[in-house]
């Protein structure tokens, strides 16, 4: 238990945490009730300093910090506002100004004294008169399901106002600190549905051992203990060891146990306290360490994914700059990395220490900014993952031919030297140099595949496609344009490069080639082994008759059929996106052009409706004009 | 009439309408017989068989006080916070002389009554 240093009306007075959050409550009501009444101000300041002098007497008399049970004998003197309102002379009332909204009791807040995040949770409990568990749980799976909770969860903090709260509940779920195996779940469980501990132990345990050992042996068939249970209970465990506290004052443990507070209940309460149970049995140290195996398997792969992310980002590092080539791209990778990978695994090692070490555990401020500081890895993460994909939903290429102008009927390939390379210094990273090295003004790779086909004319010729993704189709062209690829033609050999190169200051979109040799019938190519990682290597590759249409084999055959469909479905998903592109733009155009169209229409309508009008009225007046000459005629001749 | 919204008329209401009837009557005649601090007061009611909350009791000496029938001064503390102490004035004697009077008519009646 803490003891807070205040200072009360100028005195220094010491208070258990729990004391003086009650005592803030009682204090805030009486404020109120007063404030309510005419000259509120002074009688609340006089009862000030009369409490404070009571404060300061109970704790020379125990020579201690000011207690739960001082505070309730205080409240016992002044007495509480209900006893006030009662005991309040009907007269007086009249002449007291009364607050004219006897709802405000009924307002919603958030609590300030009572809070494990930011109080929601206890104001919803407080208002509905329930245990704040059931919403801190609620919060949690609406989280853990769609990420709403969190968002909710903000909404209510930043609306509601905080206010000092009283208990209204009569029963909580606290976690029983005196007998606990692991972290006193199942102990707090017991307490509230007024059971035995072992029992609630069994409950959580027995999908775990069941699945683990009964259903490897037997095959019971029933599937009532399969992974999904062992699951549930042991995610339930932890969800509840997060959400609930473990009673740290005696009125907690009545609260747990669901019995009356009042000042004799506390004072058993503080004794029964001092004669705790032990938990340190032989049976609960068994569970103890069984709990202890369950957790180092469970967190042995959390540990090992997140050591290869982060070896795997290290090493991916000179590739890394250029596929992140933005600053912002660049600023997410760095979060992610440190936030989301490296926090945890320092935060694992720390709690590992704690726990063998048995020093305490970090504070609150410490704890929420280790979890804040991860949920922004995680969200740096899933946005620079969210825009890397957005970059990279579409493939395209930029194709090249060119022929090959060889004397004779054979064609040798061979591998281009680096020194056509238009390279000075290459700085190679071991691990990844096969695939990948930088020099200081382009990257390459060796991601360049070759193919051989039939020539459909007397020629050699070479064509070359040069892939790369990118957002949308467009994007990836732009992409595709900006790689290069080598080849020379020289000594009646056509060298080919082994690398596809992409230029520094570009974005590394996976831009790789492929190369396709084009081998008149009758003629041979005879291709250099070691030709990339694809390559077919040192093969003689003659085409000699009709029906060997071109050596290829059925599967690759089979593999070039894929691929004309593959790509039959991006030209036609390509000309979906331009279509699309195309629409829009037309409907912008219509919009303007029908809605001005409408436009005049209407204003043509209301126009000749109005000009008829005009004309209708126009005839009744004439009408009218001419009844009235008849009239004056009809009189004239009557006279 | 009765303060509690309970439709039972429970014994403790009536009582404490009684008390209530009594009380700033007895809180004088202990302010009467000198300058007095309001613990000391309920110390008093509490020995002798009536007693007040302090919640109640610092309402009623301020209401007294706004009418104009007591007066107070602050006395310095050693040890703690300063001490309001409050007294009668000539206005509140006669005020009280009033409410003696009162009693003496009322539980003399009620006396008769019972017999």
């Amino acid at each position: 238990m803490n003891i807070l240093d205040i200072k009360y009306c100028a005195q220094d007075l010491q208070f258990e945490e729990l004391a003086y959050k009650k005592f803030e409550t009682y204090e805030t009501q009486l404020k109120e009730y007063f404030l309510r009444q005419e000259d509120g101000n002074e009688i609340f300041e006089d009862l000030k300093l009369r409490i404070c002098e009571m404060l300061q007497s109970k704790m020379k008399m125990s020579g201690a910090a000011i207690s739960e049970v001082d505070i309730a004998e205080i409240k016992e003197t002044i007495g509480g506002v209900e006893q006030l309102e009662d005991a309040a002379d009907i007269d007086a009332e009249e002449s007291f100004k009364k607050d004219e909204n006897p709802i405000k009791n009924k307002k919603l807040f958030r609590s300030e004294n009572e809070k494990m995040i930011g109080g929601v949770s206890a104001g919803l409990g407080n208002y509905f008169s329930i245990d704040p568990l059931a919403f801190r749980l609620l919060f949690v799976l609406l989280t853990l399901s769609s990420g709403f909770g969190l968002l909710v969860y903000a909404i209510f903090w930043a609306v509601l106002r905080p206010m000092v709260l009283p208990t209204n509940v009569s029963k909580r779920l606290y976690r029983n600190s005196a007998d606990k195996v692991l972290a006193g779940v199942c102990g707090g469980l017991a307490s509230f549905f007024k059971t035995e501990a072992w029992i609630v132990r069994v409950i959580f345990l027995s999908p775990i051992i069941l699945n683990t050992t009964l259903d490897r042996f037997f095959d019971f068939g029933l599937n009532l203990f399969n992974g999904s249970a062992m699951g549930f209970s042991i995610v339930a465990y932890i969800i509840l060891w997060i959400t609930t506290k473990e009673t740290e004052s005696p009125s907690e443990e009545l609260l747990a146990r669901g019995e009356d507070i009042n000042i004799n209940s506390i004072k058993e309460e503080t004794h029964r306290a001092q004669i705790s149970p032990n938990s340190n049995s032989g049976l609960n140290n068994i569970l103890r360490v069984f709990a202890f195996i369950i957790m180092g398997l469970a967190l042995i792969p959390i540990f090992a994914i997140l050591v290869s992310l982060l070896f795997g980002s290290i090493f991916m590092m000179p590739m890394t700059s250029a596929v992140l080539h933005t600053p912002l791209l660049k600023w997410l990778g760095v979060l992610s990395v440190l936030f989301f990978i490296v926090l945890p695994l320092v935060a694992l090692l720390l709690w590992g220490i704690r726990r063998i070490a048995g020093i305490k555990g970090p504070n609150k401020p410490l704890r929420l900014s280790f979890g804040g500081l991860w949920a922004l890895g995680l969200a740096s993460a899933i946005t620079l993952s969210a825009l890397l994909l957005g970059e990279m939903n579409k493939k395209s290429f930029v194709e090249n031919k060119f022929s090959v102008p060889v004397m004779g009927d054979t064609l040798n390939v061979k591998k281009l030297d680096e020194k056509f390379f238009n390279s000075s210094a290459v700085q190679t990273t071991s691990l990844i140099s096969n695939i990948y090295e930088e020099s200081d003004d382009e990257h390459r790779s060796n991601l360049v595949s070759f193919k051989r086909q039939i020539s459909p004319n007397d020629s050699f010729y070479v064509k070359t496609k040069l892939f790369a993704v990118g957002k949308g189709f467009i994007g990836a062209a732009k992409n595709a344009k900006i790689a290069g690829y080598q080849s020379q033609f020289a000594n009646n050999e056509l060298y080919l490069s082994k690398y596809i190169t992409v230029p520094k200051n570009q974005p590394y979109r996976f831009q790789h080639a492929e190369v396709t040799i084009f081998v008149p019938k009758g003629k041979t190519a005879i291709v250099e082994k070691g030709l990339g990682s694809y390559s077919f290597g040192n093969k003689v590759f003659r085409v000699q008759q009709d029906n060997d249409w071109d050596g290829m084999s059925e599967n690759e055959k089979d593999a070039v059929k894929e691929d004309i469909e593959e790509a039959m479905g991006e030209v036609s998903d390509a000309i979906e996106e331009v279509s699309n592109e195309i629409n829009e733009v037309a409907e912008e155009i219509d919009d303007i052009n029908i809605d001005d169209v409408e436009d005049e229409i209407e204003r043509a309508e209301r126009q000749a409706k109005n000009n008829i009008k005009i004309e209708k009225q126009k005839l009744r007046i004439k009408k009218e004009e001419l009844r009235l000459e008849k009239l004056k005629e009809r009189l004239s001749r009557e006279e | 009439m009765f303060a509690s919204e309970n439709n039972n008329m429970n014994v403790e209401n009536i009582q404490s309408q009684m008390k209530k009837g009594v009380l700033e009557f007895c809180i004088l005649t202990i302010i009467d017989r000198g300058e007095v601090y309001p613990a000391d007061i309920v110390e008093e009611l509490k020995d002798k068989g009536m007693p007040v909350l302090e919640g109640t009791l610092y309402p009623l000496l301020t209401r007294l006080k706004k009418a104009g029938y007591l007066d107070y001064r602050w006395v310095e503390s050693q040890s703690g916070p300063p001490r309001k102490y409050f007294s009668m004035n000539a206005d509140g004697r006669k005020f009280y002389k009033v409410l003696e009077i009162t009693w003496e008519e009322l539980s003399g009646a009620v006396k008769r009554i019972i017999k």
